[in-house]
């Protein structure tokens, strides 16, 4: 069992390895390295899914036919056979029925989703951040509740007239005001904070992962040396 | 036999028969006529279009399809009239056919052979039927724009031949005709400006073209000729005017303010197209004695010139829709046209005089150009003075149609063409040498920083500061109840294992040691082995099996949603054990995501069905600034997201390592954006000595 440890470990520094060579620009390791682990992931997800759900979700019940499960269950293969008709005829329009199931099925969840789970949450967020009680502490004012309630709302201002204002291909909308481009600027430096934050917690993350790396590729030659 | 012969050609030079698509003589290698010779596109960059044109222009001028004769073909019906073309009448016999130029023949005969089917003719048909119903509007715009191409490439010839033949150009450059015009006004530099803003668009060239210089004539002599002598000036030459003739000759006046069709068609298009276009029919014609009097002529055209008195009116290219007839005021206009013509030839203006004395040699082409189009309107102007069109031009609009699509395909050909072996999809971005460079260099500065980290050996404790998310989630797992489940939600991949399991396992130890029953679930079949990571470790309890929920979010929003029908249980159901229950025996959420996205999935879909339970969720540091507005409105209880702010700490050595990439990256930025900066700014300075 320790050689099989051992052998695994030496693989995936092997793996690593050929990643790494990508620093030399696209090359063959690089490539065989892709296509190991798109196909080992892809192969294990089939496996899966024919013994977690299709076997038990859509075989299983069409074999206690005539009982309603499994008539219900003719339903999801008649769509995923449809589904996989495309696969043989591209042109075939049959592929678009669970498709546009599935699409408009999604597009639903998420239309409804957003406005209930994020835009009225945020939204009241904001408003929350006024709250008397948040604002005043022991009969003096919050200085710094109240900083931040102000800020949250000259970002959600200025991050929305920005959008508006922002450059449409080669219209430009013009605000009748000139202090509406003012916010509009103060809503680029939210935007732009924001993904400076983003782009910081990329390369956290990214470096954390090449730290992790190179940590096991030393820990294994120190133990051989 | 026959067949065969038809499809040789004659080499004109030699007499040897070629093929039929031989581009040269195979006995003495004269070049046979082009096959796209009529469409204007000559491989040895020379422009055939004057040439050819003119010859085509002059063969239809002389072709018996212009004549009366054929009007009684257009008034056929199409069966009738593809008979006749075909030679045979409904009695089947042959009918004279008309003499077709050989070009033509050659055009129709090529389109039969592309369109066997003959869709074009049947085209031709319902085009000329459409043509006949809409006043054959269509039609007649198009053969505009043929007309304007050819006028417009005969201008460039023009340009050019006039740009190698003008030699008189003092030291600044200006020819003598434009020092001859800056004489005529003490002032000239600014009014010629005016007049090169006001007539031209911004691909003006730096040469006055003929129109351009009749523009600023017309300006010069306006100001002065549009001011009388004296008032009297008018009784002076019109001494005695009766009412009628009064009118009549502010009628002609009216008429010379706005010509209808004056254009800028030099003297060479003139020679090159004499056709009674429609256009022209309302052009205001010379008098009939111009060859005689070219001086009236002359003074013909610089009354439609000058008698505009509005300066700002647009002088060139004043036309009337082609397939609009000639009202007969407009008709009764262009008869007046020619006694104003004669009577303005009567205005004296010695100024005048003397200034026509200097323009040179513009001046006689355009008088020269006036007299022949006099000849070639007073061939044609039969049949336009009643307001009708030319029967032989509607028959020749489709061939000049026809011209025109294949010179299209020629263009298309051509550029397919010289788009060989150019790549067809643009690149964003070229990689360039120093690009690839730099970026190697950079990749080995933090590596070699990264590894030089790790192998000094162990490093200090850190006090790092935990953020307020991660506060609030410690807070939340010390209040939980022996007992109490929480559902560990799993959602991450194999290249992010190393960031998340060291800030999930503790988590997880904790809640354990608490007595918490943790129960596993994921939508992502890695996981499955994955999760095995988190409590595979001495510390962990025997195994725990993770269940798969197939459908991904929506697999968890049916689960929190749904309800079990009455007849049994849905498939989602037996995925799991409690079926639909999953979410109402629950006390607490704990996502573990690499994703900010499936996070805010779980917020908006499948926590507003249960708001009673607390979502915490440990992430990676991408998620960080993603996550918080979610922390701040609440709908978050706590989180962790990244190295720096999580509550388990991994080693020392690696944090050391973390915080030597970040300083790396920190500088590295930091000598970026000087270096843009300082980019910018020459280019800044490079803009600003270029203007």
């Amino acid at each position: 069992m320790p050689d099989l440890n051992i052998l695994l470990t030496l693989a995936g520094i092997v793996l690593s390895l050929m990643v790494f060579s990508y620093l030399l620009g696209d090359n063959l390791f690089f490539g065989i390295a892709m296509y190991i682990l798109v196909g080992v992931s892809a192969g294990y997800a089939a496996l899966i899914l024919i013994n977690r759900v299709i076997i038990p979700m859509l075989i299983m019940p069409l074999t206690s036919l005539p009982q309603l499960p499994a008539v219900l269950a003719f339903v999801p293969a008649i769509l995923s056979i449809l589904l996989l008709w495309n696969l043989f005829r591209k042109t075939s329009k049959l592929a678009g029925i669970p498709l546009g199931f599935l699409v408009g099925i999604l597009a639903a969840v998420s239309v409804a989703g957003i406005s209930r789970g994020t835009l009225a949450p945020q939204l009241l967020g904001v408003v929350n951040a006024f709250d008397p009680q948040a604002v005043v502490r022991d009969g003096q004012p919050n200085w710094n509740a109240i900083f931040e309630a102000f800020m949250m709302l000259l970002g959600v201002i200025a991050v929305l007239l920005f959008f508006h204002h922002r450059k449409k291909g080669k219209n430009v909308v013009q605000s009748p005001e000139p202090w509406v481009d003012g916010f509009s600027g103060v809503g680029q430096v939210f935007i732009g904070i924001t993904f400076g934050a983003i782009f910081a917690g990329l390369f956290g993350t990214a470096l954390t992962a090449l730290i992790g790396s190179i940590n096991r590729i030393i820990d294994f030659v120190r133990l051989w040396l | 036999m026959s067949e065969q012969a038809d499809q040789l050609r004659v080499c004109p030079h030699c007499g040897q028969e070629n093929a039929l698509f031989s581009l040269k003589c195979i006995r003495c290698g004269e070049v046979l006529e082009d096959l796209f010779l009529f469409d204007d596109l000559d491989a040895d960059e020379q422009d055939p279009a004057a040439e050819s044109f003119s010859e085509v222009l002059a063969a239809l001028n002389e072709s018996s399809l212009l004549d009366d004769e054929t009007e009684a073909a257009t008034l056929l019906s199409g069966g009738e009239l593809e008979n006749l073309e075909n030679g045979v009448d409904d009695s089947g016999g042959l009918t004279d056919r008309p003499e077709v130029p050989d070009w033509l023949e050659w055009v129709r005969e090529r389109s039969r052979e592309e369109d066997a089917s003959g869709e074009m003719a049947k085209g031709g048909q319902a085009m000329d039927e459409r043509r006949s119903a809409e006043g054959s509007s269509q039609v007649d715009r198009a053969f505009d724009e043929i007309i304007q191409r050819i006028r417009e490439q005969s201008e460039k010839e023009r340009k050019k031949a006039r740009r190698v033949n003008t030699d008189l150009v003092d030291e600044n450059g200006d020819p003598e005709w434009l020092r001859r015009i800056r004489e005529l006004h003490p002032q000239g530099d600014q009014d010629t400006k005016q007049v090169l803003t006001g007539s031209q668009d911004s691909s003006f060239e730096d040469e006055w073209t003929e129109e351009e210089l009749q523009e600023l004539l017309r300006r010069e002599i306006g100001d002065e000729f549009n001011q009388p002598a004296s008032p009297n000036v008018e009784e002076e030459y019109f001494p005695a005017e009766d009412d009628e003739q009064s009118k009549k000759r502010s009628d002609l006046e009216t008429d010379h303010e706005v010509p209808f069709d004056f254009h800028n068609i030099p003297d060479d298009d003139l020679d090159e197209f004499p056709l009674n276009n429609p256009n022209r029919l309302n052009n205001p014609g010379p008098p009939e004695d111009a060859d005689s009097t070219p001086v009236e002529n002359q003074e013909y055209l610089e009354g439609a010139l000058i008698g505009e008195p509005d300066e700002e009116e647009p002088a060139f290219e004043i036309e009337r829709p082609a397939s609009e007839p000639a009202a007969p005021e407009q008709v009764k206009g262009e008869e007046n046209e020619e006694e104003s013509s004669q009577a303005e030839g009567k205005q004296p203006g010695d100024e005048l005089t003397e200034q026509e004395d200097q323009k040179s040699s513009e001046t006689d082409e355009t008088k020269e150009a006036v007299a022949q189009q006099a000849d070639e309107e007073k061939h044609a102007d039969e049949p336009a003075e009643d307001g009708l069109k030319n029967p032989a031009i509607d028959e020749t609009i489709p061939d000049l149609l026809l011209l025109r699509n294949q010179r299209d395909r020629a263009q298309v050909l051509t550029n397919i063409i010289g788009q060989e072996g150019r790549r067809s999809i643009p690149v964003l971005h070229e990689n360039t040498r120093q690009g690839k460079l730099g970026r190697l260099i950079l990749a080995l500065l933090l590596l070699a920083g990264v590894i030089f980290s790790l192998v000094i050996g162990p490093g200090q404790d850190l006090d790092l500061p935990v953020s307020l998310p991660a506060i609030a989630m410690q807070e939340k797992s010390e209040q939980m109840q022996p007992g109490e489940v929480v559902l560990v939600v799993l959602d991450y991949q194999a290249a992010t294992s190393s960031e998340i399991e060291p800030l999930v396992i503790p988590v997880l130890e904790d809640l354990r040691q608490r007595g918490v029953s943790l129960r596993y679930v994921t939508s992502q079949p890695v996981d499955l082995w994955l999760g095995e990571g988190l409590f595979d470790s001495e510390r962990s309890e025997p195994t725990i099996e993770i269940e798969f929920i197939p459908g991904g979010n929506l697999g968890y929003l049916a689960l929190a949603a749904g309800s079990s029908p009455n007849w049994g249980a849905t498939p989602i159901e037996q995925a799991v054990k409690d079926g639909t229950t999953l979410m109402d025996e629950t006390n607490q959420v704990l996502l573990v995501s690499d994703s900010p996205e499936f996070v805010r999935n779980w917020l908006e879909q499948v926590s507003p069905w249960h708001p009673d339970v607390p979502t915490f969720a440990v992430s990676i540091a991408l998620s960080e600034a993603l996550l918080l507005p979610y922390f701040e409105s609440g709908q978050l209880s706590g989180f962790v997201a990244g190295h720096p702010g999580g509550v388990g700490q991994s080693e020392h050595a690696s944090q050391r390592a973390w915080q030597a990439g970040t300083l790396i990256m920190i500088v590295v930025l930091i000598l970026g954006m000087i270096t843009k900066i300082e980019t910018d700014a020459a280019e800044k300075g490079e803009g600003i000595r270029h203007a």
